[in-house]
């Protein structure tokens, strides 16, 4: 009897144990210190648009959910399980009258498709496609989960400033208190799915989402890594640009594990040139 | 022999007066080596108690045992062993002062807002390491629980620390190209060790009160 009870307080240590090891697998992720007022100063020196996107009255063409416009002869995008769920379509030149990003192309269409079965990379794929296009109708083999109503949208102008994560810094001990920030006129995104175009990610765990894309272009899980990013990796990680933050969205019926967030993101070289092949798509979730 | 069994006096006889006489004989010498049997073991036992035997539990459970009730004896062991994890995951948790008393209770405050987010204080109370990823593992942060506030489920005990963005990810679906974990595995990884002794001692105390009533139920009791 005193066996079997010895047993149970064994298994019970070992899954403690088991469980305290796995909080120290994560290696540390160790950040440069900075004061709150250097760390503003980076933040406005950084300072990006991003265009949120916020229901419209049906006269544009940009959209999430419902059809995208593809010209005849761009077949329906097709994934490892079949056809991909039609996420978003932006008009670009919609875009560029709003403010968005100068290292989009002036005109044309981004539309986004998804499956959760993916590779690395490919959980979006992004078209870009010319002015003339019509309504593509669904293919019949697109899973119902994967047919998302029709929300027009336009989009509203924002100021966006990177995170401590994505300047890979911490604030020094005395710093908290400090208010640098407040000269920042951020303004505030309301209330409701954050769904973005440009700026930066709105981040939910943890994560330099730059060095994690260049990671996963080159082949390689980030988490793998026993040793922080080379000065030649970060230094890459610097051309990418958040594209779409697609948040989870309960009217659309879009959900990202535990309402999280999927992130695409697309070198500034590839964007500017046209060449939107070569994304790379993060997700996060609670 | 006794004309009269135990018992008021009957106007016929009694066929089973033989045999009840012989029934207790044979208990009162059972009774009678069970007592020397038992003073003999305190006569002897000249060790101190184990600290196992200090605790109820162990001592129920090895009265059960050396009953021969042995499956009820293990079941009452394990609930016990439960409990005790139960009770040192809250203690520690107490002991460590993780409870976010003050707001904000939001998961993520930016820089620029008042206040450090959930994430961000449980990274300076060391229960998340930095890059690591917080799971909502008990109440969920969308579904059914956004009707519960960010002040109870943006706590740590609430939050479980993953091994990695991929171990979160498949949590909850496929990642990267590897598929969801299956129900087993999700329950391993997506919840901490409080939840996992939680239900180990609803568990093995169910079983044990519900085996418990069943041999009231069907097993007469020996006289």
């Amino acid at each position: 009897m005193v066996w079997i009870i010895l047993g149970g307080l064994a298994v019970a240590w070992w899954i403690f144990a088991r469980q305290a090891r796995a909080s120290r697998v994560v290696p540390a992720v160790e950040h440069e210190r900075v004061t709150a007022a250097e760390a503003a100063a980076m933040a406005v020196r950084m300072e990006r648009p991003t265009l949120l996107f916020v229901r419209g009255n049906g006269a544009g063409r940009s959209r999430l959910g419902g059809q995208p416009d593809l010209p005849i002869g761009v077949e329906w995008p097709v994934g490892p399980r079949g056809p991909m769920g039609f996420l978003a379509q932006v008009d670009l030149t919609e875009v560029k009258r709003c403010g968005g990003p100068e290292w989009l192309p002036d005109q044309g269409l981004l539309s986004a498709f998804h499956d959760d079965d993916y590779g690395m990379m490919g959980q979006v794929r992004v078209l870009h496609v010319p002015a003339e296009r019509s309504p593509a109708t669904p293919p019949l083999g697109l899973a119902k989960v994967w047919r998302y109503p029709e929300r027009p949208v336009t989009f509203e102008l924002f100021k966006s400033f990177p995170s401590l994560d994505w300047l890979d810094v911490s604030l020094t001990d005395d710093s908290h208190d400090e208010d640098p920030f407040g000269a920042l006129d951020v303004r505030h995104f309301p209330k409701g799915p954050e769904h973005r175009l440009g700026g930066y990610p709105s981040e939910i765990q943890d994560e330099q989402m730059a060095v994690s894309c260049e990671y996963y272009r080159r082949g390689v899980f980030p988490y793998d890594q026993k040793a922080p990013p080379t000065s030649e990796l970060a230094a890459a990680a610097a051309s990418w640009r958040l594209l779409f933050q697609i948040d989870s969205d309960a009217d659309l019926g879009m959900s990202w594990g535990d309402g999280g967030m999927l992130y695409v993101f697309v070198r500034e070289g590839d964007a500017r040139v046209g060449d939107f092949s070569k994304t790379v798509t993060l997700s996060q979730t609670y | 022999m006794s004309a009269y069994p135990k018992g008021e006096p009957r106007s016929v006889i009694d066929p089973d007066k033989d045999g009840y006489d012989a029934m207790m004989r044979g208990h009162r010498n059972r009774q009678s080596q069970a007592d020397a049997n038992r003073a003999a073991r305190a006569k002897t036992s000249t060790n101190p108690p184990t600290v196992v035997e200090h605790l109820d539990f162990a001592r129920d459970a090895r009265k059960k045992w050396e009953a021969g009730d042995r499956g009820q004896a293990m079941l009452d062991g394990l609930a016990g062993v439960a409990d005790l994890t139960l009770g040192a995951a809250a203690l520690r948790g107490l002991l460590r002062g993780e409870v976010k008393v003050n707001g904000p209770h939001k998961w993520r405050t930016k820089p620029w807002e008042e206040g450090l987010g959930a994430r961000q204080w449980m990274g300076e109370k060391g229960t998340l390491k930095p890059g690591q990823h917080g799971h909502h593992a008990v109440v969920p942060n969308g579904g059914w629980g956004k009707v519960i506030p960010d002040a109870i489920k943006n706590q740590p005990w609430n939050i479980k620390g993953m091994e990695s963005a991929e171990q979160h990810g498949r949590i909850h679906g496929p990642y990267k190209g590897k598929p969801q974990f299956n129900r087993a595995e999700r329950y391993w990884y997506g919840t901490p060790t409080w939840w996992k002794a939680a239900n180990a001692s609803a568990l093995t105390h169910g079983l044990s009160g519900t085996l418990d009533r069943l041999d009231e139920a069907v097993v007469p009791r020996k006289r």
